[in-house]
């Protein structure tokens, strides 16, 4: 028990499980949205802040999971738990395919080759008007449901979602504990030193970059469930550089730390910002610099003054 | 020359390897042949091309010519992990140990290749998969106790000193359970007297089976541990046989100590 009260999935749970009973309904707003960011952002860890592999397209990903749940949802009366699922299927798979040539490049080649990929997605999403409206997008997506049961207030939005996240957060935590977690950080700081050890460095990069993706791709489609609708303009490359920040901000390697800055970015970019959205890069721009300067290995990081830490490593609760 | 049936039981064979950089001929027609169970050391002066055979034979390289024969199979273009899950690991010059691991979690690292979860799987954290991890936490800290650095587990790998982190590389690539060990160096940054505790190691290391490919600039330890020499000079082969006729040949007097000794 004692155990179990020292440990950070337990102690986020709590205080989010009890969370509706002191705060206003309104308030869950952007602690959905933050929710479902973060998801996004735990992808983008893995594949960053783990395997060192950067990407700048990965709004794609959140969208084509977005666009599969919208176009299953309204043109084929297909359930939303089902569209849920085939769009988790859907980012995966695209993932997989445009993984294999674009991840034998590396760094600044690898950041463009996903670059590129993330501007072919919005110019294909915004000129294809007949079957996913261009421009102006999907609209009268219905709510998230599982057999039967809607999630239609901001409360039980908070409840579906963070339950989502922790079951990801813990998928991602067991993994990164594992064989598989030495592997991509082997990899993230020495590739031939990795192979040396045994370790396939093509076909470890290609499965975190599909995981990642399928992340992304849940992210996206509860979020066009949440926002019942779903536009190019929502995943273009401020959004994935968004994410980016968020793991940055929160720390490499640092899973709860990228779920914290998610939220916090979020409140800022949609509670406090959002009248100065032409600003966001220039934003995004200064909040990087001065977390680079004054604390290089992300806020997470700044969690050991209050908490004292396990042995490097080997500190299960906060990864 | 080998007979045949000699070569059927060979466990590393290069034939006839050349390594061509611009303008540069770092291995010229090398054969080499190494018996299982054997310390196998390459000497030379520097620049002799030592570590680009390794280079080769551990994947890191592709050879300009020549083949790279393992337990009867060749392996001359595979990629470097697929030669370490068939038994070859190996250490660097320069070494490479991963920074960003404690000590415990490189040689884990090591394991790689004789654990099955998948990267899907691991995920899930299920009985078999904290079982498999269980032992090769086991496993790592046995080897780390063996080379003799067990209480330095849970360090930040890159804290410990230049000669300990040789060790660390050391007891990584044995993790892999080789059957043929490359060691680039190993005493390089080491005390006279740490370098005499790795010695026994490594004999120890060929008595439980494993073949021993050693590069190392320290010739005493190389007569004092090795079962067979080979010199190279210049990217060619200038001697081959056990020490005490290595020690003697005129061909390796005048590589190392150079041209000048001639006139005497």
């Amino acid at each position: 028990m004692k155990r179990l009260a020292k440990n950070t999935n337990f102690q986020v749970a709590v205080v989010l499980a009890v969370l509706p009973l002191f705060v206003p309904e309104d308030f869950f707003r952007f602690l959905c949205l933050g929710a479902i960011y973060s998801i996004a952002a735990l992808g983008m860890s893995l594949l960053l802040g783990y395997a060192g592999q950067i990407s700048l397209g990965h709004a794609a990903f959140m969208g084509i999971g977005a666009y599969t749940t919208a176009i299953l949802t309204t043109q084929y009366n297909c359930p939303v738990s089902l569209a849920f699922l085939a769009s988790i299927v859907a980012s995966s798979l695209i993932a997989y395919v445009i993984g294999k040539p674009i991840l034998r490049t590396k760094g600044f080649f690898l950041a463009l080759a996903t670059l590129g990929f993330g501007e072919i997605f919005f110019v294909f999403t915004s000129r294809t008007d007949p079957v996913i409206g261009g421009l102006v997008g999907i609209g009268g997506i219905p709510y998230f449901s599982i057999a039967g049961y809607e999630f239609t207030s901001y409360t039980q939005m908070h409840y579906l979602y963070w339950a989502i996240l922790l079951g990801l957060i813990l998928y991602a935590q067991a993994m990164v504990r594992t064989r598989t977690g030495r592997a991509f950080r082997a990899i993230s700081v020495d590739e031939l030193a990795a192979s040396s050890m045994g370790i396939d460095v093509a076909g470890y990069k290609l499965k975190i970059f599909v995981i990642s993706a399928a992340y992304a791709g849940i992210a996206g489609s509860l979020l066009t469930t949440y926002l019942s609708m779903t536009q190019p303009y929502g995943f273009r490359v401020d959004l994935s550089i968004f994410l980016v920040l968020a793991v940055i901000v929160g720390g490499m390697g640092n899973l709860w730390g990228a779920v914290a800055a998610t939220v916090a970015l979020t409140w800022l970019k949609d509670e406090q910002l959002s009248q100065y959205q032409e600003y966001s890069a220039l934003i995004y721009g200064v909040i990087l610099i001065l977390i680079l300067v004054f604390v290089p290995n992300g806020l997470g990081s700044l969690r050991g003054l209050f908490v004292r830490r396990a042995k490097a490593g080997t500190d299960e609760a906060a990864i | 020359m080998i007979s045949a049936m000699e070569r059927g039981t060979l466990i590393l064979r290069v034939e006839g390897v050349s390594k061509k950089f611009t303008g540069l001929m770092a291995l010229n027609g090398v054969n080499l042949s190494v018996a299982p169970g054997v310390i196998q050391a390459l000497i030379g002066p520097n620049g002799a091309g030592k570590t680009t055979l390794f280079q080769i034979i551990s994947g890191v390289l592709p050879p300009s010519k020549g083949s790279v024969i393992y337990q009867g199979e060749e392996i001359t273009r595979k990629a470097p992990h697929e030669i370490c899950a068939r038994g070859i690991a190996r250490t660097y010059q320069r070494i490479r140990l991963f920074p960003n691991m404690t000590v415990l979690e490189n040689v884990m690292t090591g394991c790689h290749v004789h654990l099955k979860t998948g990267v899907f799987w691991s995920g899930f954290y299920l009985p078999p998969v904290r079982k498999e991890e269980a032992r090769a936490r086991q496993k790592a800290k046995d080897i780390l106790d063996f080379i003799g650095i067990g209480d330095k587990a849970d360090l930040p790998a890159t804290s410990l000193p230049y000669g300990q982190q040789r060790l660390v590389e050391i007891s990584r690539a044995l993790a892999s359970e080789p059957k043929l060990l490359m060691l680039d160096e190993p005493a390089a940054g080491m005390t006279p007297r740490e370098g005499q505790t790795l010695a026994g190691k490594i004999k120890e290391i060929r008595d439980s089976g494993v073949t021993v490919l050693l590069v190392e600039h320290d010739m005493g330890l190389v007569m004092d541990i090795s079962d067979r020499v080979m010199v190279l000079n210049y990217g060619l082969v200038i001697a081959e046989g056990a020490p005490v006729d290595i020690q003697e040949d005129p061909n390796v007097i005048k590589a190392y100590l150079g041209a000048a000794n001639n006139h005497a």
